[in-house]
């Protein structure tokens, strides 16, 4: 009740309707989250989520409705006779619709996302007109309404935890007699930035002695330029144009074909996935079937910011003008490390198969220290935005300078994730783990700095965005310091790592890469069409094809231009030698191989 | 050679062929929402205008 005299209503009174309001519409955001996620699909890449958003969308909104409700509740002190409940409740509805409605970007436009807000702001106007005795009703069931979105929150949680268990007893009893399996992906890695590809830098100290204790292939191609068809082909070991995840209507892994992480928990083994990239190897994208455990969202706060839509608004729209350029909440190596060992600490004493996304050398370009300006790398022109490496039609490359200022710092970024990759050994080896467990190290794309006038990956199949590294170290079934040059591709993985274990590849119809058939057939690689990229970039025009042999690289684009490079002679593929009558017959005898690997009724669309 | 019309774009219902419809729908619904009292009003107008033409 307000105080004698005093028509508006109470302070106290306007603070806690900001905070029933932000309750309840962090509520309806979770539930939103919850309910699109079921969807394949429906989530974009941005906007993956779980179990904690039910804990944090309240608490996050009721916090930030708090503040406007402070704001409010000040200057309703100096015209004390409006009603401010009622001002109040108009702009934090209209916010809420706002943001309801923009979550899922593909239903309503910002426009319609606006003018929906303003609608529902204005019926809370006329409601609550009509209604003076609203306000304190609203705040009599605040009690309740904490406790009740709580109560929600701890049940998604006790859920979540709920299903691990569930997958984990549906393990076979007995536990596989095989290795331990650990496979690691160097996201964005291109392979000839690496010490052990020959690179004229030393990034790679760690990683080079592991390459000498294991068996490196020199001639690794994944099986795309970006990371979700990339690893949907690492852990199903299908090509692109088979599991078909990342074309612009299908941004997520189908169930279609079985993956590594089934066919090893099928086998027994604890499996469990750490991702440092939350946007495209997220539980959004279906890549994390077969999991038992699996860690993507909520490890850091920046990371629980971006995991609202309000806060990936301020996340990535206002601090960014503030200095925070870095992907939010970003997980590095030290980060998937203790995550890693903190699972395997407390994990059943039986073999595991484990996957780390490391995501340190991803764009944006921020070593941290010691090692940033290692390479003579500099912050001084970086703008004021998260550079993602997001294009669109107007993207340019950048002049030579700054180019060779991202590969600085590029550099530096491996150099960084070198060090922890060589504590990730370290620790295993400190906990016996060393000689029973097969390390996988490889990564699902490259990088372009400029090559080809291309920037970033996911634009074309140059080496530059498809050469990856791959080395295998399981001393003594694989042979150590061996350099290995047949071309193979990531998509082999799975048969291989099923081959070390000793269980059957029925699953994987792709040779393992240490099977002595079949080491002519060319590497396929494959990416699909993007609608906003720059007119001179290959996927503007369609999807293109690659073909990888120990000598040629042959690619194709769905308009019919062809390239063909000679890697011996050119690795950096300046000459392209598809229009010389002397390789006609190299050329049709490429494009016939590639109709057949990649059938001609299979029209990829990119992102 | 069967002619698959999903291949050709055709008939197809997703995101990016509905953004527009639901996008001018729910501008609809928001303006409607804004002005639900004079919207009303002339809804009234107009059918007591014709009640009386009775």
């Amino acid at each position: 009740m307000s105080p004698a005299g005093q028509i508006g209503p109470h302070f106290s009174q306007l603070l806690a309707l900001g905070v029933w309001l932000g309750l309840a519409y962090g509520f309806l955001e979770a539930l939103e989250f919850f309910v699109l996620g079921l969807v394949p699909g429906a989530l974009a890449w941005r906007n993956g989520n779980s179990a904690p958003v039910f804990l944090v969308a309240p608490a996050f909104y009721a916090a930030c409705y708090l503040l406007v409700a402070v704001i409010v509740a000040l200057v309703s002190r100096l015209v004390p006779r409006w009603r401010w409940d009622i001002v109040l409740a108009a702009v934090l509805v209209t916010l809420s619709g706002y943001l309801g409605a923009s979550l899922q970007g593909q239903i309503f436009s910002p426009l319609a996302s606006v003018i929906l807000g303003l609608g529902m702001g204005a019926v809370t106007i006329r409601f609550m007109r009509g209604r003076p005795n609203l306000l304190p009703k609203l705040v009599r069931t605040l009690p309740w309404l904490v406790t009740g979105t709580a109560a929600v929150g701890l049940v998604a949680l006790a859920a979540a935890a709920a299903r691990e268990r569930a997958a984990f007893a549906a393990l076979p009893d007995s536990a596989p007699r095989g290795p331990n399996v650990l496979l690691i992906v160097l996201d964005t890695q291109r392979a000839d930035h690496l010490g052990f590809h020959g690179y004229d830098r030393p990034t790679s100290p760690q990683l080079d002695a592991l390459a000498a204790q294991g068996t490196m292939f020199e001639n690794a191609t994944s099986s795309s330029s970006w990371t979700l068809p990339s690893h949907a082909s690492l852990f199903t070991g299908r090509p692109v144009n088979e599991h078909r995840a990342g074309e612009f209507r299908r941004p997520f892994l189908g169930r279609g074909f079985v993956t590594l992480a089934e066919a090893m928990a099928e086998a027994g083994y604890v499996t469990a996935g750490f991702s440092a990239n939350p946007f495209w190897v997220g539980r959004q994208t279906r890549i994390n079937r077969g999991f038992v455990h699996w860690e993507d969202f909520y490890l850091k706060p920046g990371d629980a910011l971006v995991r609202t839509v309000l806060g990936r608004k301020i996340a990535y729209e206002l601090l960014p003008k503030f200095g925070e350029i870095d992907i939010p909440g970003r997980m590095r190596v030290e980060d998937i490390n203790r995550r890693f060992f903190s699972w395997l600490d407390g994990s059943e004493r039986r073999p595991f198969f484990a996957f780390l996304n490391y995501l340190d050398v991803h764009g944006p370009y921020l070593p941290p220290p010691p090692h940033a300006g290692t390479f003579g790398g500099s912050l001084s022109h970086v703008g004021k935005t998260i550079d993602l490496g997001a294009v669109t039609d107007e993207t340019q490359v950048p002049p030579p300078e700054l180019l060779r200022d991202w590969a600085n710092r590029y550099d530096e970024s491996i150099l960084s994730l070198d060090a922890g990759i060589g504590d990730l050994l370290t620790e295993l080896g400190r906990r016996g783990l060393e000689d029973n467990t097969v390390i996988v190290l490889t990564a699902d794309h490259g990088e372009s700095f400029g090559e080809h006038g291309m920037i970033y990956h996911g634009n074309g199949l140059h080496r530059d965005q498809v050469h990856v590294p791959l080395v295998i170290r399981y001393s003594p079934a694989v042979a150590s310091g061996v350099r290995d040059s047949t071309p193979v591709g990531i998509h082999q993985i799975p048969a291989t790592v099923m081959q070390l274990a000793g269980l059957s590849t029925e699953d994987f119809p792709t040779p393992s890469l240490f099977s002595s058939a079949d080491r002519e057939t060319p590497v396929l690689a494959e990416v699909g069409f993007r609608s906003q990229v720059p007119a001179s970039w290959p996927t503007s025009r369609g999807w293109v094809k690659s073909l990888t042999t120990a000598r040629w690289h042959f690619i194709l684009h769905e308009e019919g231009d062809r390239e063909l490079y000679d890697l011996t002679n050119d690795p950096g593929e300046s000459i392209n030698l598809a229009a010389r009558a002397e390789y006609a017959d190299t050329v049709q005898d490429f494009r016939t191989i590639l109709v057949r690997m990649a059938p001609s009724d299979f029209q990829p669309r990119g992102r | 050679m069967g002619l698959n019309l999903l291949n050709l774009g055709l008939f197809y219902v997703g995101p990016e062929t509905l953004l527009p419809l639901t996008s001018v729908l729910g501008a609809i619904g928001g303006l409607l929402m804004i002005f639900w009292r004079q919207v009303s009003g002339a809804f009234r107008r107009v059918v007591g205008l014709f009640s009386r033409r009775r």
